[in-house]
C-alpha cells in the first residue's frame, strides 16, 4: 500500500517536471510569434550580394594576354583560349575566349591568378536558360556587364546587416 | 548477410538510399524480428566520385575547389587539411594573421556543421522545431562566409601559406556581433531541447559505446569524447594557433546519444569562446606567406631583413610537392580528418589518401543498432553524424 503511494507520488512528480520542461520549450516556440522573419521573398525581394560575391565571370578582351594561367589553375581546364602567335609583333593574338557556365563552378581561381586582371566576377547569379548551350559564353557575352539589383526598380533590395 | 539461418518470420527491410534520415545516400539492409533489429548491413558508395584519384592529377590549387565537396557541411576543414598537408610537406610557415583568420573560419565552420547536425538529428527523432531554428543561425554564419570568401558553401578560401584574401572591412565587428547573438540562441536551444522529457526518452542510454570499444573501433571526434576520453586534436597536436586561446575540451562519460548531443552543444559554446578570443587578438601583418623558401639554408632569415626575400603575391599555382610522404590531421567537427600524401617532386601528389571521420565512425553502426528497436536506428545514426560526401568521397 505504502509502496503504491510513493510510486504514485514519484510518477506525478515526474509528470509535473515533464510538463514544466515541455512548457519551457513551448515558451521558446511561442516567443517566435513576435519575432521578425529572417527570410526574404525572393523574386520580389533580393539581397544585395557582398562585394566578393562570386557570380558570372566578366572578361575584358583587350587586357587578355593569352597566357592561359586561367586554364592552368582551373580545376577542369575550362576556359577556352584561342590564340595565334603573330611572328611580326612576336606576341600572341587572342582570337576567341569562352567559358561554359554550365560547367563552371565559380571557384574563382582564374580570377585570382589572372596576371592582367582581365577576369573578374560579377554579382549576376541568375543564369538559368532553357538550353544549356546558351550558357557557353563567348568573349562578347563574357564582356557584358550585368544589370545591378539596385537599378532594377521592380525589385526591393535588401542589405544584409 | 551475417546470419546463416534466415528464419521465415524475419523481415528484411531496405532503408535508403533515398530516405530522409539516411543523411544523404546511405543504404541499410535491416533484418527485423518484429520491431527488433537483428542485423544491419550498411551499403556505401552511392556518392563515390573518386576524390582520391582526382587529386592525383590536379595541382593543389586546382584541387582546392573539389575538397569542399567531401564534407559539404564543414567545408573550411576540408580546405584546411588540403593546404596543411602540402604546407607541412614543404615546410611553409603561415603568418600569424593568416593563422588567426583560419582559426576563426574553422570554428565558424564547426558551429555551422554542428548546427546542421543538431537540426536533422532532432528531426530524426521527431522534433521538427529546432530544424527550422538552426537554419536561421547557420544563415548568419554563411553570410559571414559570403562576405569574406564570396561563396556560402564552396569557399575556396585557404591557400598554401595563408588565405586567399584578407577579411573585408567591418567583418570582425559583424562576426563578434554574431558571437554575442549565438550565445543567446544556444541557450535557447538548450532550454528547448536538453531537458525535454520526450527527447531524453529517445536518446538516454541509446547507442552506448564504452571506452574500450570506442578505441578499438578507432572512432574520433564527439563520438570519442562522449565516451569519456579527452582527446581533441586541437589540444593534442596544437596546429594553427589553438594553444593561444583558453578553452576546454568538451567530454562526457556516458557514451550514449545524449552524451554526444551534450558534447556537440558544448563544443559550439567553446568554438564561440575561441572565435571571440581570436577576434580580439587578431594581429596585423600579411595574410599570406610572402617569403621565398630556402630548403638548403640552415638559418631562416629574419622578417624584412636584408637576406629576406619575397616572392610574388600568390603562391605558385604549380606548387611542387617534395618527394616525401606525410600524414596530417585536424580536428574536424565530425572527428579526425586526415590525409596521407605522397609527394613526387611534382605539382601533382602521387597519392592522396583521405581519412574521413564519418567513414570511420560509421563502422560501429551495425554493432550499435543490433538488438535495438527499429526507431532507434535513426537516433543512433543521427548521433554518429555522418555526411555521405566524405564517407563515399
Amino acid at each position: 500500500m505504502f509502496l503504491m503511494v510513493t510510486e504514485f507520488i514519484n510518477y506525478s512528480e515526474q509528470i509535473i517536471r515533464a510538463a514544466r520542461y515541455i512548457g519551457q520549450g513551448l515558451m521558446i516556440t511561442l516567443s517566435h510569434a513576435n519575432r521578425l522573419p529572417v527570410t526574404i521573398q525572393y523574386p520580389y525581394e533580393k539581397i544585395i550580394s557582398s562585394e566578393r560575391f562570386r557570380g558570372r565571370i566578366h572578361f575584358e578582351f583587350d587586357k587578355c594576354i593569352a597566357c592561359e594561367v586561367c586554364v592552368r589553375v582551373c580545376p577542369i581546364d575550362l576556359p577556352i583560349v584561342d590564340w595565334k602567335l603573330e611572328t611580326d609583333i612576336r606576341k600572341k593574338r587572342l582570337l576567341n575566349y569562352s567559358i561554359d557556365f554550365g560547367i563552371c563552378i565559380f571557384c574563382g581561381n582564374c580570377i585570382e591568378y589572372c596576371p592582367t586582371n582581365c577576369l573578374s566576377m560579377t554579382e549576376e547569379y541568375e543564369l538559368s536558360t532553357y538550353d544549356r548551350h546558351e550558357l557557353n559564353y563567348n568573349l562578347i557575352a563574357l564582356g557584358r556587364l550585368p544589370v545591378s539589383v539596385i537599378d532594377d526598380y521592380t525589385i526591393r533590395t535588401i542589405q544584409i546587416k | 548477410m551475417n546470419i546463416s539461418t534466415i528464419r521465415k518470420d524475419f523481415m528484411i527491410v531496405n532503408m535508403g538510399p533515398h530516405h530522409p534520415s539516411m543523411h544523404g545516400v546511405l543504404r541499410l539492409i535491416v533484418t527485423l524480428d518484429g520491431e527488433d533489429v537483428i542485423d544491419c548491413e550498411p551499403i556505401l558508395g552511392y556518392l563515390h566520385r573518386g576524390m582520391e584519384k582526382i587529386a592525383e592529377n590536379r595541382t593543389i590549387i586546382q584541387y582546392l575547389p573539389y575538397v569542399t565537396r567531401w564534407d559539404y557541411l564543414a567545408t573550411m576543414f576540408t580546405e584546411a587539411i588540403t593546404v596543411n598537408g602540402p604546407e607541412q610537406l614543404g615546410n611553409i610557415q603561415v603568418p600569424k594573421r593568416a593563422s588567426y583568420i583560419r582559426v576563426i573560419m574553422l570554428e565558424l565552420s564547426r558551429i555551422a556543421s554542428h548546427l546542421l547536425w543538431l537540426g536533422p538529428f532532432m528531426a530524426d527523432i521527431g522534433a521538427q522545431t529546432p530544424f527550422f531554428y538552426i537554419f536561421r543561425e547557420r544563415e548568419f554564419i554563411y553570410d559571414l562566409f559570403e562576405a569574406a570568401t564570396g561563396m556560402r558553401m564552396m569557399h575556396n578560401f585557404f591557400r598554401i601559406g595563408g588565405v586567399a584574401t584578407d577579411l573585408p572591412y567591418g567583418w570582425v565587428d559583424k562576426c563578434s556581433d554574431f558571437c554575442d547573438y549565438f550565445l543567446t540562441s544556444i541557450a535557447e536551444y538548450q532550454k528547448l531541447i536538453t531537458r525535454n522529457p520526450i527527447f531524453l526518452e529517445r536518446v538516454e542510454g541509446v547507442g552506448v559505446v564504452d571506452v574500450k570499444e570506442v578505441i578499438n573501433w578507432g572512432l574520433s571526434g564527439p563520438m570519442l569524447r562522449a565516451s569519456g576520453i579527452q582527446w581533441d586534436l586541437r589540444k593534442v597536436d596544437n596546429y594553427e594557433c589553438y594553444e593561444e586561446f583558453h578553452w576546454e575540451v568538451q567530454w562526457q562519460k556516458e557514451g550514449d546519444s545524449l552524451a554526444r548531443y551534450l558534447v556537440r552543444i558544448g563544443e559550439m559554446v567553446e568554438s564561440i569562446k575561441i572565435i571571440q578570443q581570436a577576434l580580439e587578438g587578431l594581429p596585423g601583418g600579411p595574410y599570406e606567406n610572402l617569403e621565398i623558401r630556402c630548403f638548403d639554408r640552415e638559418k631562416e632569415p629574419e622578417w624584412n631583413e636584408f637576406e629576406y626575400r619575397f616572392i610574388s603575391k600568390k603562391s605558385s599555382p604549380s606548387f611542387e610537392l617534395p618527394k616525401q610522404e606525410l600524414y596530417v590531421r585536424i580536428e574536424a567537427p565530425k572527428g579526425e580528418l586526415g590525409i596521407f600524401i605522397i609527394g613526387d617532386q611534382n605539382g601533382f601528389p602521387w597519392r592522396w589518401k583521405i581519412h574521413p571521420p564519418g567513414f570511420i565512425n560509421l563502422q560501429i553502426l551495425p554493432q550499435l543498432v543490433k538488438r535495438m528497436k527499429l526507431a532507434d536506428i535513426m537516433t543512433i545514426l543521427g548521433s554518429i553524424d555522418i555526411i555521405m560526401g566524405e564517407v563515399d568521397r
